[in-house]
């Protein structure tokens, strides 16, 4: 659908990353812990690196302890400057919504994208930031450099893109289809428990107007699942959507 | 001369107690960095120190310390802010998260609203102007704050109703409170017919998300609006 050449995926990724900026915030935090790794074996810096990193994401995953996830990567990063997950894992961090520091979780997921420029998974993250942030037009270019990388990731990314179409521009057609392909691509047992899919292609076919019928349906798909997971918030969002279609 | 003496004081002791400040927050903790030794073991004793963030002092914290205080200081100023109604304790509590991370645009756009409500208007245009130039913003999360400073704080019904529109059109089905106080903004401006519309789309919302002071707050303003249309207002 979207046709991206290895050149011009450079170019539009190196002109995001120059005109982003960084911060030295950043550098202050790795300082902390540099001294840490001094005198170590190669072996041990990356075992200790590698548990560091898991203790960390489970933190993180659980959403508690934020600030001993955040000495723990940067333990990480002093064991394994390398480590590109560190730079994944810091805007993770960052960007959940209990911190909610997002211009540094900027900076990590930018960081991240120089190490792994075909991340799908970093592109999207930072697409979705960068939409937060205002700048439209970036997160719209990063969603299309995600869309063209790696495939591994390729329905999350769609529907994520999906998602930013129907929030944030009137181009429901494309959201529609997006979505749809990330339906399509889904195993069955994700389509039955990811809300995010039926909830972007219902919305975007409820406010193209048309097919009002599919529209329903799709978010009273959606509206079933989330109500698995007790999310009563976007029940009421998708319950403001149904009766709008009446 | 006296003046100059005067000058002299309020420039000069200021910096003396900073100066005494950042010495004691600089002087190494010993117990922290020994606690530090490169063994995987110690990854976990990093862990404990973020637990004791509240016992050290600035300069002493580790990065996760400093992340761990300033996120429980934000959550007491958005209590103090949104639950408890007092702006005077937000405003110090989100004082107190800055000097811990100077960059948390949240806590900057809460001292904003803070100084609203303590009709300090002045302050909290320049914090606003700051923001807004700095672009150190989500325009998304405070197209309500800011409708609200103009229409309540300065009484600029139209500017006002262009920042709840703002946040209408980006979320028609998230924006109740918007519709509320646009409709209230209209009725300001004695536009009756819009006025109208915007409230019975508040109570819609509002039923939906079953959000009683919603609901409590656009029937108070319907009440309003009765009286103000019987009386041609």
């Amino acid at each position: 659908m979207i046709q991206i050449t290895r050149q011009k995926y450079r170019i539009v990724l190196a002109f995001i990353l120059l005109v982003s900026g960084a911060s030295i915030q950043a550098q202050d935090d790795a300082a902390f812990f540099a001294d840490k790794a001094v005198g170590l074996s190669e072996g041990t810096r990356l075992t200790l690196a590698r548990d560091s990193l898991r203790a960390a994401q489970t933190m993180i995953d659980k959403g508690e302890s934020q600030g001993k996830a955040l000495d723990q990567l940067l333990l990480t990063k002093a064991y394994d400057p390398d480590l590109a997950q560190v730079e994944f894992e810091l805007g993770r961090l960052y960007e959940s919504w209990q911190v909610g520091l997002r211009a540094r979780a900027l900076v990590h997921y930018e960081a991240f994208i120089k190490l792994r420029p075909r991340d799908s998974r970093g592109l999207t993250h930072l697409a979705n930031l960068y939409a937060w942030l205002g700048r439209l037009e970036e997160a719209d270019a990063t969603f299309r450099l995600a869309l063209a990388a790696e495939t591994k990731n390729a329905s999350w990314t769609k529907y994520q893109y999906s998602g930013f179409l129907v929030a944030y521009t009137d181009r429901y057609a494309e959201a529609h289809e997006l979505a749809r392909d990330a339906l399509e691509s889904m195993s069955p047992q994700d389509r039955e428990n990811d809300p995010w899919p039926w909830r972007n292609k219902g919305m975007a076919l409820a406010r193209e107007g048309v097919r009002k019928d599919q529209a329903r349906s799709d978010l009273e798909k959606a509206r079933s699942i989330f109500q698995k997971y007790n999310d009563t918030w976007q029940i009421s969002y998708i319950n403001v959507a149904l009766e709008e279609l009446k | 001369m006296q003046k100059a003496k005067v000058l002299v004081s309020v420039l000069i002791l200021p910096l003396i107690f900073w100066s005494c400040a950042t010495t004691k927050n600089t002087v190494p903790n010993t117990d922290a960095q020994a606690g530090m030794t490169p063994e995987i073991k110690e990854g976990a004793k990093a862990d404990v120190q973020g637990e004791e963030s509240a016992k050290a002092s600035i300069g002493e914290m580790s990065p996760g310390q400093k992340l761990s205080k300033y996120l429980e200081l934000k959550e007491k100023a958005n209590n103090a802010l949104h639950k408890v109604n007092d702006p005077g304790a937000a405003l110090d509590l989100a004082n107190e998260a800055l000097v811990l991370v100077p960059d948390s645009s949240e806590m900057k756009w809460l001292r904003f609203e803070a100084y609203r409500r303590l009709d300090h208007v002045d302050k909290a245009r320049g914090v606003m102007e700051k923001l807004l130039e700095a672009k150190d913003v989500n325009l998304r999360d405070q197209y309500h704050s800011l409708g609200d400073f103009y229409g309540f704080s300065l009484g600029d019904y139209k500017t006002a109703i262009e920042w709840y529109s703002q946040q209408i059109a980006l979320d028609p089905g998230f924006s109740g409170w918007a519709y509320c106080q646009r409709g209230n903004a209209y009725m300001q401006l004695k536009e009756y017919a819009k006025a109208r519309l915007d409230f019975d789309r508040a109570l819609f919302v509002g039923g939906i998300f079953k959000d009683g002071n919603l609901t409590n707050a656009v029937k108070d303003y319907l009440s309003r609006l009765d009286l103000a249309e019987k009386s041609g207002k």
